[in-house]
């Protein structure tokens, strides 16, 4: 046998240096746009959040303020259009708010006796517990009839209203679906629209849909004896209309989501189930759901992210109001940069940030953790 | 046992066999359905017969049919596409360029990162990043409180950051896996825009290139990347990784190998990604109001504008919405065709 | 409890997978479904289990007739090919949900679930979820599953399709086992000839939709009805060879037999069975052919040899010692030496004679 000398140097072409440099070049160009589109930005952001922006003349003027614009906003003259103004809360109301945190610190609590404490994972709750604690009794003081809602409640109410009425509807939309039923890819296709329209013209469509006197359903509401009535004018019900547009346009992507999942669910474990002797009932609760629960998490995960950016139709529908009856955060926001008051737009955009991030990193792990297969 | 014959009440809702649906559980169910598909067609029947609307025949109280309750007249999409003309075209044309070419760029991109995220294995060394977000800070503040220009103040910043990888890298010990580089992607979806969008203004602003499509469509094509490198991922994560082994025996770069193997294999996953993203580019709002005022204005921007002095154009506002939803309804059978079709091959494939 | 079909008839559209099929299976028989993929059995056992509606026929358990009743109401088990266990629970909570249903107290549950679990050996694993166990006791789980709430009647659906070969072996004479133990009647879904012939009572081939035969395995074995089972049934396959019967005496290109007692056909095949031929060195032999291949699974081996036949190609496998020894192209002679020789129609495919012939009767 000849043993091979192995000291031939290959040149190497450019194409193959190319391609031995391929795992960075292909993810390059992602990470670099998030750096300079997302990270940048977000950085800037924080320093705009923190300073008071001024035009002078031929440009602009920064002046770092610390947390003033937060100040501003939890406790100073924008209080009432983020917090809300504070009502009073009544006995049983506290009752309730405790009976919340008791859960929440028993969970907390459950948490800490068990085996798998972790530093992160301490912390991680100790957040939730805090915020969620806090949310609850801003929940009570301002949405309790004496109080009024700001931008942070009303945009709590579209992400948590909002996102459970879609999903119920989705999800009985789609085990309909799922049935032997004719006309299946043509309820399907049909069910996908409202998705492909513009949330603009949603806006439009809703008003003069929902308009009492010239609306398709005037007559209706003559009927009823609410020919005069103006839900624009009723902050409650102005919210509740932004709600149904956001439900109708959202509902085809949470019902896409689901009914593929229900389709796609091991048929042979319904049969078993159905011949051990199963009613439908049973068979949702006990072998559909828990097979489509991953999927429908992550539904709703995403769709909790996208609620929170919410302000096409609230600035379309109402234009946030009556008042701020119906301004989201986003709207808040923008309505705060329109006065030129930078700072205090950019502290609004990072307050929603904060929240958008708790609520959905302790959906994923609290809740989407749970839907996860067993034993893997 | 024997069984038992069936009450009144068994019978309603007990179908006849498994084939077969109860009869009080298909009229409901088909009552449902019917009901839901009035809900979701309603609206835009009702925003397609106001576009042949007059005015006088909005603001007199509600007509239903045209040619029975009212004479349906032209007016609106003769000034929409008329009298208009061109300032109609150029938002519909922004639109349009905007939404494709975003679309694109964000799903070929996205694609690769990936398809490099799940075949190859990134070990990003913690001690770097940590590094990089230190002197990025520097970066930023250097540019806006000591107010040094920032051409200079990013080439600096570079410079620091290569040196620092090749003097310290060696030093580093723990690392982050594919899924961290994953969760980070992702997880810039989470970021309101509005939140981004402030900083992207001045940015663009600096540059000048507020107002054109260039801005718009880098900004949607940043939005939109998570959702692709999302989506994408489980896709390619279902194609066998022996299809890439052979094709590389055989010689194919990793490039030939995502381009002419991966990308045609994922092609109902590449129509879905495509067809999600270019609605969400199509018919943004927030973005297109802060980056653009007149030259780059989008087709939302336009029928918001509707809502001018005189008070709301229901019928110039319907005339445009319509035409708004027409080429995504074209572009969804297309786009839908295809993914159905690439899901019966995989059926049959089994 | 005994089970009957009557003329049972399934079509999708115009298609008929289940062209009229009559089955008796007494109480606490094993029977098999055997045949090809695509044959209509596992379409006949899912519509004994109510899962599919039947065409036309009658499905009886018992006296009753159950053709319109609902899967729930016939209390029958059914052990699928995909175990079909449900993967958010554990083996305990899979294996008592049949009892969950029928509202047993936990009491009572708990102690069935356990000893279920031990009949299949898994009184261990109750905490484990699906995906932490391995083939073989998923299975088991399956199994345990069915068998927890003494169903009227078990169906399998190729329960062991998807296990390795050892463990196959290894729980089908569980299966048995179990099911003598039991005395449950079992129908038995399966396109394996080793499991049917091991496992049934009785055995039903079926092709095209259609009962073939319906016999002990023995006698399907012994004496099949026709070409096809004669065929499907025996590994290696039964040898045919086509030519005519003249005036009792059957003849081919390669080969000249006796064959009284049978009428004159002009296309006929000669069936035997591989363990009934010898390569031999006498030249009276009744086959000539040349070796083809030579295959040693360590207690015999079995030769392929290559015969002139009309049809060109065609192939005669012989089973021989394991110390036989030969050259591949070799010319060989064959020799009937066994007693099971049939003779069949090559158009219909019935067999033309009643009982086998025994190689003396052939010269």
């Amino acid at each position: 046998m000849q043993t091979h000398k192995m000291n031939v140097k290959r040149k190497r072409s450019f194409g193959e240096m190319l391609d031995q440099a391929s795992p960075k070049l292909l993810i390059l160009p992602t990470v670099l746009i998030i750096l300079f589109l997302a990270i940048y930005p977000l950085l800037l952001s924080a320093y705009l959040a923190l300073s008071r922006f001024k035009l002078v003349r031929g440009g602009f003027e920064l002046k770092f303020v610390g947390f003033r614009n937060f100040k501003k906003l939890l406790f100073g003259s924008q209080e009432y259009h983020f917090l809300g103004t504070v009502g009073e809360i009544l006995l049983w109301e506290w009752l309730l708010i405790v009976i919340v945190i008791a859960a929440l610190c028993r969970w907390m609590f459950r948490y800490l006796r068990s085996a798998k404490v972790t530093v992160v994972g301490t912390l991680g709750r100790s957040v939730t517990l805090v915020v969620f604690s806090a949310l609850t009794v801003l929940a009570f003081a301002v949405l309790n009839g004496t109080g009024y809602p700001g931008s942070l409640m009303i945009t709590l109410f579209y992400v948590f209203a909002g996102v459970s009425i879609q999903f119920v509807i989705a999800l009985g939309l789609a085990l309909l679906c799922a049935q032997n039923i004719r006309g299946k890819n043509f309820f399907r296709m049909v069910f996908f629209i409202p998705i492909m329209v513009t949330p603009v013209g949603i806006a439009y469509a809703f008003r003069m849909l929902m308009d009492m006197s010239q609306g398709p359903f005037s007559p209706l509401w003559t009927l009823f004896g609410l020919g005069e009535f103006s839900w624009a004018a009723d902050a409650s019900m102005a919210r509740w209309v932004v709600l149904i547009g956001d439900s109708w346009q959202w509902i085809p992507f949470l019902f896409m989501v689901l009914f593929a999942a229900i389709e796609s669910q091991s048929k042979d474990q319904v049969e078993a189930a159905q011949l051990d002797g199963a009613g439908a009932w049973r068979i949702f609760k006990d072998i559909t759901f828990p097979a489509i629960a991953p999927v429908a998490a992550t539904a709703v995960l995403i769709r909790l992210i996208e609620a929170f950016k919410i302000i096409d139709l609230p600035n379309i529908l109402t234009n946030g109001g009556p008042g701020i009856a119906t301004e989201s955060m986003t709207l808040h926001s923008f309505i705060a940069w329109r006065t030129q008051d930078l700072g205090g737009s950019a502290a609004v955009g990072y307050s929603l940030l904060f929240i958008a991030v708790v609520v959905c990193v302790s959906f994923f792990n609290f809740i989407g953790q749970k839907t996860q297969p067993k034993g893997a | 046992m024997s069984v038992k014959p069936k009450s009144l009440w068994q019978k309603m809702w007990e179908p006849k066999d498994l084939q077969s649906m109860a009869p009080a559980t298909k009229v409901l169910s088909y009552s449902i359905l019917l009901f839901w598909t009035f809900i979701v067609l309603f609206p835009l029947y009702w925003l397609f017969v106001t576009s042949f609307k007059l005015p006088i025949q909005v603001s007199d109280g509600p007509y239903y049919i045209p040619f029975i309750d009212f004479e349906p007249s032209l007016h609106a999409w003769e000034y929409i596409f008329i009298d208009l003309g061109r300032d109609t075209l150029r938002p519909y044309m922004n639109s349009i360029i905007i939404a494709s070419s975003s679309t694109v760029l964000a799903v070929f991109i996205g694609s690769m990162a990936a398809y490099a995220l799940t075949r190859i294995e990134y070990k990003p060394k913690v001690g770097s990043i940590v590094g990089f977000i230190v002197i990025l800070g520097l970066v930023v503040y250097l540019t806006v409180v000591v107010k040094m220009q920032w051409q200079l103040t990013l080439s600096i910043g570079f410079a620091l950051f290569v040196s620092f990888v090749f003097a310290f890298s060696r030093y580093f010990k723990r690392s982050l896996g594919n899924n961290d580089i994953l969760f980070w992607i992702i997880s810039q979806r989470i970021m309101p825009p509005v939140v981004s969008v402030l900083p992207i203004y001045i940015m663009f602003q600096q540059l000048g290139l507020l107002d054109t499509h260039f801005a718009l469509i880098v900004t949607y094509m940043a939005v939109n990347l998570p959702i692709a490198v999302w989506l994408m991922r489980d896709f390619f994560a279902r194609i066998p990784v022996e299809l890439e082994e052979s094709a590389m025996l055989d010689g194919a770069s990793r490039m030939r190998v995502f381009l002419t193997i991966y990308m045609p294999l994922a092609k109902p996953g590449l129509a879905a990604t495509t067809m999600l993203i270019l609605i969400l580019s199509w018919n943004e709002y927030l973005l297109a109001l802060f980056l653009s005022t007149a030259d780059a204005q989008t087709m939302p921007l336009m029928v918001a504008a509707q809502n001018a002095t005189r008070g709301p154009q229901w019928w110039y506002m319907s005339v445009l919405i319509v035409v708004m939803i027409v080429p995504v309804l074209i572009a969804a059978g297309f786009i839908g065709k295809m993914i159905s079709k690439g899901q019966l091959s995989g059926a049959v494939k089994g | 409890m005994s089970v009957a079909l009557k003329a049972i008839r399934k079509s999708y559209g115009n298609i008929e997978v289940v062209k009229g099929v009559d089955l008796e299976i007494e109480d606490g028989q094993f029977l098999v479904l055997l045949g090809p993929s695509g044959c209509g059995k596992t379409t006949l056992l899912r519509m004994i289990a109510g899962l599919e509606t039947v065409t036309e026929g009658q499905v009886y358990i018992g006296a009753e007739d159950v053709t319109q009743v609902l899967p729930k109401y016939r209390d029958i088990a059914m052990v699928f090919q995909s175990y079909a266990l449900y993967p958010h629970m554990s083996v305990a909570e899979n294996i008592g949900y049949p009892l969950l249903l029928r509202k047993v107290t936990k009491d009572k549950r708990a102690a069935a679930v356990l000893d279920a679990a031990k009949v299949v050996h898994l009184e261990d694993y109750l905490d484990r979820y699906p995906r932490q166990l391995s083939g073989g006791q998923r299975q088991r789980v399956a199994l345990a599953r069915a068998m927890v709430r003494r169903p009227k009647l078990f169906l399998m659906d190729e329960p062991l399709s998807n296990l390795d070969a050892q463990l196959r072996s290894q729980m089908r004479a569980e299966l048995k086992h179990l099911q003598k133990e039991l005395a449950v009647t079992t129908v038995y879904v399966t396109h394996d000839q080793i499991e049917a012939m091991t496992l049934a009572d009785k055995v039903a081939v079926i092709n095209n939709g259609v009962v073939q035969q319906l016999d002990t395995p023995r006698n399907i074995y012994n004496n099949p009805a026709n070409l096809f089972v004669a065929g499907f049934v025996g590994s290696p396959q039964m040898n045919f060879i086509r030519g005519q019967v003249k005036a009792g005496g059957f003849s081919s290109e390669c080969s000249a037999v006796q064959c009284p007692g049978i009428e004159d056909n002009q296309a006929s095949v000669l069936g035997v069975r591989p363990e009934d031929l010898q390569i031999v060195e006498d030249a009276s032999a009744e086959i000539n052919a040349r070796i083809y291949s030579i295959e040693l699974t360590g207690d015999e081996t079995i030769v392929t040899c290559s015969i002139e036949d009309r049809s060109p190609g065609s192939q005669v496998v012989v089973r021989m010692d394991a110390d036989y020894e030969q050259k591949v192209g070799a010319q060989v002679a064959i020799k009937i030496t066994g007693e099971r020789v049939y003779f069949f129609d090559a158009e219909s495919g019935q067999r033309l004679d009643s009982e086998p012939h025994t190689a003396r009767a052939l010269r």
